[in-house]
């Protein structure tokens, strides 16, 4: 007995003394940090807390970080990154309890006003001139987006552009005897294309391929791509620029699923579609493995990175076979990066975006091939890979700017703020359709648009009852016309 | 004809192991891959190239030579708080009756079924009034304050089944409550402890979520755990990075179920005797 | 030596009361450091979420409006919610067998004694359980997709005439999940099994073996009723993690095809954290994980009171 005993207290007792000498050099390291802390104090070197979930900027970020640690050695930055799930399950509790980083972006789906509201940011104005004002393009600075009351509150992330152009592999093609640089236009060219390539490959590749557990890449393609058909969906607002109302039942969205179902049944889609996400299938289409994938800008810089050999091109979505009746809908600025109302070293987070929007770093995300910047001039002259600056032409061309809501009444934010995301969504819907789970995806539409218009009412009725000054004509832009960008003269006209 | 057996059952436990452990073979082969060869290769165990890079990189983003430290510290610290509450517990609960024991009962396995997933702000507020935000401590606090209840059941169940006579002798021996239960209950309980510090271990060390959360201002006191997921990101995905790490990080549990899983083959009646 | 017993035991007598009265006060001090740490880290949070289920909040804003019992009834009233609510027991009544089970027969294998590789075939059941799980989902991808092994060997031998998706089709996606869960999990189960099986003295096979049973007798008549108290809370442990399993499902299939693999905490996980337009709704989230766990420990009290009474009223 007394044996065993010794080898459970042998190791009790190595836990204590690991735990102990653990305990120790934790006490002295933390004293150590304190003392140099202090003498950092005494030197005035600061702390900037910076928090985010950019990823695919990581590299780039880091290099930017250590470079401006650099040029201002009395200024450490401290960098948290995570993803958005991660970031708002910490978020609203760092604020509350004034543990809010110096810099934080506003969650996805969180307008302005709302975060305004909650106090979490402070206007920029005091400390960012014109200077810096004026390196941005026109749009930047919006009552409603980014600004309120004549205040500015935050600075987007990037240029956004549509997200659905589509990527196709010139290898690929020129095995399936296509023509590489005359890809196909309208959605009965695209299909049989995916189907040829699925054919000439031998199962070693297959026309399309998805990221289908990640539901926003259904959603989107529908989104936009219905739009080039007359359906007036866009992401600004739940309603139908065409009906005004919510409307997902239109012929061009079920002709795009049609599409969609119809490649399934073909054989088109790469066999992992179904199991993988939107990386996993960016990484696949990388492996040569795919001749379409329905994708955003930000895999351009990352094919560049991991997959140098790849022969790939960018052409605009396929119209619907009886012609083109829209435009994509090209996004407003959408807020981002703000500083905490809270925030202790408001002049060295101003310098942080000062030197973080500067020509000289978003030129290098652009050369990355990671993301358009809203500089002026700087897509333009930075842009290096030749795939990038197509993406830029060809989203351009074929896409409008869509009306926003808070542009229009800021007070919108109210509304979004209240507003209850129905489920399924569109994409879900999608994905049912793709996997087979659901035969006809019209009744779940019809349902869709009905609550839809249900959540839009009552959500509108708890901004009223909050104070805000809204309406369901708020959501109706009586002069967007199919074919033109929706400029501040729009705005005006119906105000 | 025994022999014969024995080499048959040997052969098909070896190859039930193997399909078994393949997908653990696999996540340590991909952190010699590159990238492009993770999806390229399917499902080949031997990378054409290796390469170190992965661990290189695993290793320095998961700041290893600090956040190793912060790991053990937590994840020890935790070990033993939990090893004495839940012990000290189920000692009671399985051999006592006493008033309100059902109640005790009741509480804690109902509170089983509760999502914790919005626990967070509450556990977030607390360690902040206690003065712990940031610290190692607040944090091995709030992992031991998690859901036990499994391992008080063990212990109950387990201390329940010895017999009464070994606490007789030791009270004649004059031995109070806490040295009876110290020095005589506690080392027969060494299967139970076995397997009560194994999945501990498992849970602190791989814990993210809370330590992340309770050092968001602090990133000294972070552990390895927290270190090693900024790896996965929302859009850009570092596979390799992540089996990298996964290997990395797996090294020190296996080797603590190593160490403790002898008392599996210890058998009660051996310490009873003994 | 017996006097001193008998006169110990007087004196016991004796002083029973006081001795009660100690032991009930060691009792509770035993208690406290766990009922302390439960009542900070688990009791506040969860009479916090019960506030927060009764409010109309996204988790992100400072302003929330005080619904009662509003979102409990949309709970209730969702179709997906009875949906992830179903395929929660599903996911337990296909994974609990197993870990019952399987993990029972393989502790009793690698326990004995005389087998050398034991505690190397231990290591390696147990191996699964310390593997990451988002490389877990992508191996498992490989495996288990359309042009996977599992299809390759399948339709090789005959078994399928064509290569199903196993986690891409609707109909076998939650099969899939099943056996991968199980897979990873069973190593878990196979340790407090042996923790089990060493709480069982050695002299019971002993004594059997100089009566001559046989391996089979010795298994059902000493070992299986030896494990049933442990054998509960394996039971219970596994119904409440399969009933709260979410990382697996969440890298695996994230809850499709279509809702198909959708269980609750996958369910939850969605309206705290996700939202297309607007914001996500944690009031809600809370209400539904609350309501779920709410309906379990009622259908256990309902589950305990049917079998007391056909066992007769017999204490548990």
């Amino acid at each position: 007995m007394k044996k065993k005993f010794k080898g459970i207290g042998i190791f009790l007792m190595a836990l204590l003394i690991l735990q102990v000498f653990a305990a120790c050099s934790n006490s002295t390291s933390s004293e150590d940090d304190e003392k140099t802390s202090d003498s950092k104090d005494t030197e005035e070197r600061i702390t900037l807390r910076v928090m985010d979930w950019a990823d695919s900027e990581k590299v780039y970020r880091e290099q930017f970080i250590e470079d401006f640690e650099k040029r201002h050695p009395n200024i450490k930055i401290e960098y948290t990154l995570l993803t958005s799930d991660q970031f708002q399950s910490t978020i609203t509790t760092a604020i509350k309890s004034g543990d809010a980083p110096d810099l934080f972006p506003i969650p996805p789906g969180m307008k302005l006003g709302t975060a305004v509201a909650g106090d979490w940011y402070q206007p920029l104005d005091e400390y960012l001139d014109d200077e810096f004002k004026n390196r941005f393009m026109d749009g930047v600075f919006v009552e409603g987006l980014t600004m309120q009351d004549g205040k500015t509150y935050t600075i987007p992330a990037k240029l956004d552009l549509p997200n659905t152009l589509v990527f196709y592999n010139k290898q690929l093609f020129r095995d399936a005897g296509l023509d590489p640089e005359n890809p196909p236009k309208t959605h009965t060219e695209f299909a049989e294309a995916a189907k040829k390539i699925t054919e000439a490959s031998d199962g070693n590749a297959y026309g399309i391929i998805e990221g289908s557990k990640t539901i926003v890449r259904w959603k989107n393609p529908i989104v936009d791509w219905s739009a080039l058909g007359g359906s007036g969906l866009n992401p600004h607002s739940p309603l139908s620029l065409v009906s005004n109302e919510a409307d997902y039942t239109s012929e061009p969205v079920l002709e795009v699923m049609n599409l969609f179902q119809g490649m399934m049944e073909d054989g088109s889609y790469h066999p992992k579609t179904l199991n993988i996400s939107a990386p996993e299938a960016r990484a696949l289409f990388g492996q040569g493995q795919a001749g379409f994938i329905i994708q955003g800008e930000w895999c351009i810089g990352v094919w560049q990175n991991e997959n140098p050999e790849l022969d790939f091109g960018v052409m605009a979505p396929p119209v619907p076979d009886s012609g083109q009746e829209g435009f994509l809908p090209r996004p407003n600025f959408q807020p981002w990066l703000g500083m905490a109302k809270t925030s202790e070293h408001p002049e060295a987070a101003a310098l942080y975006l000062k030197e973080y929007y500067s020509k000289d770093y978003q030129s290098v995300l652009v050369k990355a091939g990671d993301r358009f910047t809203m500089l002026k001039d700087v897509n333009e002259t930075a842009a290096e890979i030749p795939q990038f600056k197509q993406y830029y032409d060809i989203a351009m061309e074929n896409s409008r700017l869509a009306p926003s809501v808070e542009i229009r009444n800021p007070e919108a934010s109210v509304v979004f703020g209240n507003y209850k995301d129905p489920q399924p969504g569109l994409g879900d819907i999608l994905q049912g359709v793709m996997a087979g789970a659901l035969e006809d995806p019209t009744d779940q539409l019809e349902m869709l648009s009905e609550n839809v218009n249900t959540s839009l009412e009552q959500a509108l009725e708890a901004a009223k009852a909050e104070g805000a000054e809204v309406s369901i004509d708020d959501f109706k832009f009586s002069n967007w016309k199919p074919n033109q960008d929706y400029t501040a003269e729009d705005y005006e006209a119906v105000r | 004809m025994k022999n014969f057996r024995r080499t048959i059952f040997y052969i098909v436990m070896t190859a039930f192991c193997f399909v078994w452990i393949y997908p653990f073979l696999w996540m340590v082969s991909a952190s010699f891959k590159s990238q492009n060869e993770f999806f390229e290769n399917g499902l080949s165990l031997i990378p054409d190239n290796f390469t170190f890079e992965n661990i290189l990189r695993a290793w320095n983003e998961a700041n290893f030579e600090q956040y190793f430290v912060n790991s053990v510290v937590i994840t020890v610290g935790t070990m033993l708080i939990v090893f004495f509450t839940t012990s000290t517990c189920g000692y009671v609960l399985g051999r006592y009756n006493f008033k309100g024991k059902k109640s005790v009962y009741l509480l804690l396995i109902a509170s089983m079924f509760v999502p914790m997933e919005f626990a967070i702000i509450p556990i977030y507020d607390l360690i902040k009034t206690m003065g712990l935000m940031n610290t190692r401590l607040g944090v091995i606090l709030a992992e031991s304050g998690g859901n036990h209840i499994i391992f008080i059941l063990l212990f109950a169940t387990f201390f329940s089944k010895i017999p009464k006579e070994l606490e007789e002798a030791a009270i004649m021996d004059g031995s109070g409550f806490f040295r009876t239960f110290i020095s005589v209950m506690l080392p027969l309980s060494k299967p139970v402890i076995g397997s009560v510090m194994i999945m501990q271990f498992i849970w602190s060390w791989n814990s993210f979520l809370l330590p992340l959360i309770l050092t968001l201002n602090a990133p000294e006191a972070r552990p390895l755990s927290v270190g090693l997921y900024a790896l996965r990101g929302e859009n850009i995905v570092d596979w390799t990075g992540i089996a990298a790490g996964g290997t990395i990080a797996i090294i020190p549990i296996i080797v603590i179920f190593l160490s403790l899983q002898r008392y599996f083959v210890e058998g009660i009646a051996g310490s009873v005797k003994g | 030596m017996k006097e001193i017993i008998q006169t110990k035991s007087k004196v016991k007598i004796s002083s029973k009361k006081k001795t009660k009265w100690k032991t009930e006060l060691w009792c509770w001090v035993f208690l406290l450091p766990t009922l302390v740490l439960f009542a900070m880290f688990q009791g506040w949070p969860i009479v916090a979420s019960w506030y927060y289920a009764t409010l109309d909040w996204s988790g992100l804003t400072p302003d929330s409006t005080f619904v009662g019992m509003d979102n409990f009834i949309n709970v209730a009233k969702d179709p997906y919610f009875w949906n992830a609510f179903k395929n929660s027991f599903i996911f337990m009544l296909g994974t609990i067998p197993f870990h019952l089970f399987l993990a029972l027969v393989l502790a009793v294998i690698l326990h004995k004694p005389g087998l050398k590789a034991a505690n190397l075939f231990r290591t390696f059941i147990f191996l699964p359980v310390v593997t990451t799980t988002s490389i877990v989902g992508i191996i498992m991808v490989f495996i288990w997709g359309s042009d996977g092994s599992i299809n390759d060997t399948l339709v090789k031998i005959g078994f399928l005439d064509q290569s199903i998706n196993w986690l891409g089709d609707a109909k076998w996606s939650m099969f899939t999940v099943i056996l991968v869960s199980v897979w990873k999990n069973l190593g878990v189960n196979l340790i407090y099994w042996l923790a089990g099986l060493q709480s069982i003295p050695q002299e019971l096979y002993e004594a059997a073996d100089v009566d001559g049973a046989t391996g089979f007798r010795k298994f059902f008549h000493i070992t299986v009723p030896l494990l049933i108290p442990i054998g509960t809370i394996i039971l219970l442990l596994n119904v409440v993690n399969s009933l709260k399993a979410f990382d697996l499902i969440k890298t695996m299939t994230n809850g499709g095809p279509f809702f198909a693999t959708d269980v609750v905490s996958t369910y939850i996980y969605r309206y705290a954290f996700t939202s297309e337009m607007g914001l996500p709704q944690l009031g809600y989230a809370s209400a539904a994980g609350l309501f779920f766990a709410v309906t379990i420990v009622i259908i256990a009290v309902i589950q305990a009171v049917v079998t007391n009474r056909i066992k007769g009223g017999r204490n548990i």
